[in-house]
């Protein structure tokens, strides 16, 4: 009895590891149209990952989304500093910066920018300012939600030049 | 006669008596490369192990290996950037089944084990899981009890949501045996 079950065990885990063996971890990146966002003109963008071709291929065999940041360049347009913030939701009706921070999710804030001045995230930054992460996670497996530039100080005016990295594990 | 046969057949292909029963201690390092993982590029590794052979066919150790990853790149906005590859640290054992004996001469054999894997990553939750391995080694012994040692082990570390990392070590060593017990 002790044997059939031993040998039960090894196979239970041989199909185990060979079901794990057909996955890869795949990095996309996910280019946002530039755009500017103020307290007086908040912009909003949607993103549809699967526009995406390597995100696309995968979609249907996503097994984790391992991370997701930002990265790229945030221009401060206002004459004072202020932190850009990037906030996730699932629709894009919202039209004023209270009603996004009131339904939204933050995930994103910069550094301080001085006053007419720009800063570029790069990937390994990117990360240290991201926040909500699961939230995020959640967004790029669902592959469909829009984005709200705002910046934490009223009135702002911030351009939004960014890119998304995502690194995700999916079947082959 | 017939009892002492196969006592002096095993003599006689062992080629001494402390290949027998050896114990060995060593030092180990190479490659660390990872297999469609675009998030990790290859990089070193080293580790140390100690080995029990309680019979010339069979035998079991135990390490440590303290690894690396190489930073992934990206271009983004036309500036390439890397991210932070990470560094790997496993504990682990392992069965030896093949030519295991620490007598002088060559020595193949084959290896399954498993370890407690940890890889921490600068902006990533660490990943801290069991992973398993095996591959073939060879060793060669020399008289004087130190044996060159190279082996390559295909290891899988399952992970959350059943996807897997999954990597190529291949290392080269010396080990000290001290023969007979």
């Amino acid at each position: 009895m002790k044997k059939y079950f031993a040998f039960a065990m090894a196979l239970l885990m041989l199909i185990y590891i060979a079901g794990c063996v057909a996955s890869g971890t795949i990095i996309l990146s996910y280019d946002i149209d530039e755009f500017v966002s103020s307290s007086t003109g908040m912009e909003v963008v949607e993103v549809d990952l699967t526009t995406n071709s390597d995100y696309n291929d995968n979609k249907d065999k996503i097994k984790s989304i391992d991370q997701v940041t930002v990265a790229g360049t945030l221009t401060n347009l206002e004459s004072v500093d202020n932190q850009a913030e990037i906030w996730l939701a699932y629709t894009g009706e919202y039209d004023t910066p209270a009603e996004v921070r009131d339904n939204a999710t933050r995930i994103f804030v910069s550094p301080v920018i001085p006053g007419g001045d720009d800063l570029f995230i790069k990937w390994a930054d990117g990360l240290s300012h991201i926040e909500n992460l699961s939230a995020l996670k959640d967004a790029a497996e669902a592959g469909h939600f829009w984005l709200y530039g705002l910046a934490a100080d009223s009135p702002f005016t911030v351009q939004f030049n960014i890119t998304l990295v995502i690194t995700m594990t999916a079947g082959l | 006669m017939n009892k002492l046969l196969p006592i002096l057949l095993v003599l006689a292909m062992t080629g001494s008596a402390w290949a027998l029963t050896d114990i060995s201690v060593g030092a180990f390092g190479g490659l660390n490369a990872p297999i469609v993982q675009d998030d990790a590029r290859s990089g070193g590794g080293f580790g140390l192990k100690a080995k029990i052979s309680p019979s010339p066919m069979l035998a079991g150790a135990v390490f440590f290996e303290s690894r690396s990853f190489g930073d992934p790149e990206l271009t983004i906005q036309g500036e390439t950037m890397s991210s932070d590859g990470g560094k790997v640290t496993a504990f682990g054992a392992e069965a030896l089944i093949g030519n295991t004996g620490g007598g002088p001469g060559p020595h193949f054999y084959w290896a399954i084990g498993l370890s407690s894997y940890k890889w921490t990553r600068d902006g990533y939750d660490d990943v801290s899981e069991v992973g398993y391995h095996m591959g073939p080694g060879f060793e060669i012994v020399l008289p004087v009890k130190i044996g060159i040692e190279g082996r390559a082990k295909f290891e899988i570390v399952p992970t959350d949501g059943g996807g897997s990392r999954k990597n190529i070590l291949i290392f080269v060593g010396a080990n000290y045996h001290f023969g007979l017990m």
